[in-house]
């Protein structure tokens, strides 16, 4: 026997609850459903000293992750220089790490040269860096040209092969990269954050357009920055938070109270 | 008029979105006025042509600043060696790295040892996420000379200088106890090989010890070795001495962050012995030829007492501080890739924000 289909079941409810439905289904559609869940929050820890040992006792019920940059690779098109951290970080024990690495294309050199060889090389790298007891993701942060797509796809297969397998590979991006058709979709990695500041003129345009949903291919993750807020667009489920100051209880508290509609 | 406006309305849905700027680094603001550092280039600031001073300028500005206008001369050695500094500090030219040395005493350690199995020196440590050189390039460039010194005098006695180099990769390697001495070596050695002998394993011993932060323990090695008219590392033990307390200070320091300011009284007190253990190097004749080495004029006044808080004066004694100062900031861990990206920076700005590689040579 075939189970009854939804139509089925909703056609078998009384009078009221049939006007239930329907109210529950426009409301779907109007976005009044009762409040999400709120989304995973990770706060980006950028090259600057940083104390985050609060994170183990200001959590109120909001447990946060960090993203820290732990080293940038200056590219060049002979060499790689990995420069790393400089300033100190002090986490609480426990927290979800993501080792973030900024790559930066140095005099004039373009990924779109690179050999596999040298893709590869860059690669263990960045597989290397990655490999932290405590780490559960490795994040890349880097500005790609148009030329440079294939290139970030090569490297990122390439990377994500290299990683141990429960170690997620995450990008940031530009909100323009959430466009149906983008390079994005070709991208071998677990988690893209597009980053809703710093977006120039063009801002109010991709803020409304985030304001409606994340547009695919990008899901789940974007990224805000305290000094740029707006509200956190719907269907995110992890929320990053840059501070360009470094952070404090009060700047957290006062970012979460700022997600609240 | 109905059919052109759908027309231009899936037009406008058929173009692509306008593409969205920045992000992907993370400050892309134009900056028009800088807080914590002067406009560059740095020369014309060197050179005492201030602009307008910023209270919120790092405090190695506002002091070089202050002394420019009392009066206070610098040599253009001393504004070159000044500008390379801020530059260095302000993420424009990378920080110094110790490559180039380290190869070199790994080709020096080949020649005189060629036998021995290849040992990579533990040159960079990590403390909270942070990087550091643990060991300075002048210390591989210091082995290398030893090792070939050695070589020379020790030329009957190859046994002697591998035993010399198995101590040094203990030295520079991961934290290890070094082997006594065997002493059977000792028998036909004339009483000058003795004693170079034990002169070289006390201040393999004293170097050891302050690599892996056993800092009471340096200093008293240091100190004897400065104590010892038979060792030919006496100066350079002495002036290690304040090395150790300047490492010890910055390493053991309390409360905060390196770049904030702090009252910490034992902090204050190794700075302040250290520079009272420069001083008297400086002021004995036979100690003071170890600040007369390679690189010194760079170090002289200006470029140290331009930024040290508290201790603005410009004595005799300043550019043996500002050797001591300068090798600590040799590998400033306060630097970033790109210097809008660096936080606002504390009073204490030129100290390092981790401990760094104030290193013994050798």
């Amino acid at each position: 026997m075939l189970p009854k289909s939804p139509f089925q079941r909703e056609a078998s409810l009384p009078r009221g609850g049939r006007l239930a439905a329907v109210l529950a289904l426009l409301c779907s559609g109007l976005s009044c459903t009762p409040a999400a869940e709120p989304p995973r929050l990770v706060l980006w820890a950028w090259e600057r000293p940083e104390d985050l040992r609060f994170l183990a006792t200001q959590a109120k019920g909001r447990p946060a992750d960090v993203a820290a940059l732990l080293a940038t690779l200056e590219l060049t098109d002979t060499d790689v220089l990995v420069q790393p951290r400089r300033q100190p970080l002090l986490l609480p024990p426990g927290v979800g790490l993501s080792v973030t690495v900024r790559l930066e294309m140095r005099r004039g050199a373009s990924l779109a040269r690179f050999t596999p060889e040298r893709l590869r090389g860059v690669a263990e790298h960045l597989a290397t860096l990655a490999r932290r007891p405590e780490a559960t993701a490795l994040q890349l942060d880097f500005d790609a040209r148009e030329s440079e797509y294939a290139a970030y796809v090569a490297l990122l297969q390439e990377t994500r092969r290299l990683l141990p397998p429960p170690m997620r590979l995450s990008i940031t991006g530009l909100a323009s990269w959430c466009t149906s058709g983008s390079w994005l979709e070709r991208a071998p990695v677990d988690e893209v954050v597009p980053q809703l500041f710093r977006m120039g003129p063009d801002a109010p345009t991709w803020r409304a357009r985030f304001a409606r949903g994340l547009p695919p291919p990008c899901t789940g993750s974007v990224g805000l920055a305290l000094d740029e807020w707006q509200a956190v667009p719907p269907g995110v489920s992890t929320l990053y938070l840059f501070s360009p100051r470094p952070w404090t209880p009060d700047a957290l508290t006062q970012a979460v109270a700022g997600m609240k509609p | 008029m109905k059919t052109p406006l759908l027309g231009l309305v899936g037009l406008a849905l058929l173009l692509p979105p306008p593409s969205a700027e920045a992000c992907g680094s993370f400050e892309s603001v134009p900056i028009f006025v800088h807080t914590h550092h002067p406009d560059r280039p740095f020369e014309s600031f060197a050179a005492g042509r201030l602009g307008v001073l910023r209270e919120t300028y790092r405090t190695q500005y506002l002091a070089y600043a202050y002394r420019s206008m009392m009066g206070v001369p610098t040599t253009a050695d001393e504004q070159r060696a000044l500008v390379e500094m801020w530059a260095r500090g302000e993420g424009d030219v990378p920080l110094a790295g110790a490559s180039k040395e380290l190869q070199a005493w790994l080709t020096v350690r080949k020649e005189v040892a060629p036998t021995l199995p290849e040992a990579m020196p533990q040159v960079v440590v990590e403390q909270d996420y942070s990087q550091y050189n643990r060991i300075q390039g002048d210390a591989f460039l210091k082995a290398a000379e030893t090792a070939r010194s050695l070589a020379r005098e020790w030329k009957e006695h190859p046994a002697l200088l591998e035993e010399w180099v198995r101590g040094q990769d203990t030295v520079f390697g991961p934290c290890a106890i070094l082997q006594d001495l065997d002493p059977k070596l000792d028998e036909g050695l004339k009483p000058r090989e003795r004693t170079r002998r034990r002169a070289e394993r006390a201040y393999q011993e004293a170097a050891s010890r302050f690599y892996c932060a056993d800092y009471e323990g340096a200093l008293a090695e240091f100190q004897r070795i400065a104590d010892s008219d038979d060792s030919p590392h006496q100066a350079l033990g002495a002036y290690l001495v304040a090395r150790t307390q300047v490492r010890q200070a910055l390493v053991e320091r309390q409360g905060g962050f390196l770049f904030e300011p702090t009252t910490d009284a034992p902090f204050l007190a190794r700075l302040a012995e250290a520079d009272r253990v420069l001083v008297k190097v400086l002021a004995t004749p036979k100690l003071r030829q170890v600040m007369g080495r390679r690189g010194d004029s760079r170090a002289s006044c200006g470029s140290a007492c331009s930024g040290t808080r508290g201790a603005v004066s410009c004595s005799g004694a300043c550019s043996s501080r500002a050797r001591a100062r300068r090798s600590e900031r040799s590998s400033a861990t306060w630097t970033c890739s790109q210097a809008r990206r660096r936080a606002a920076p504390g009073c204490l700005r030129l100290l390092p924000s981790s401990p760094t590689g104030s290193a013994p040579r050798g």
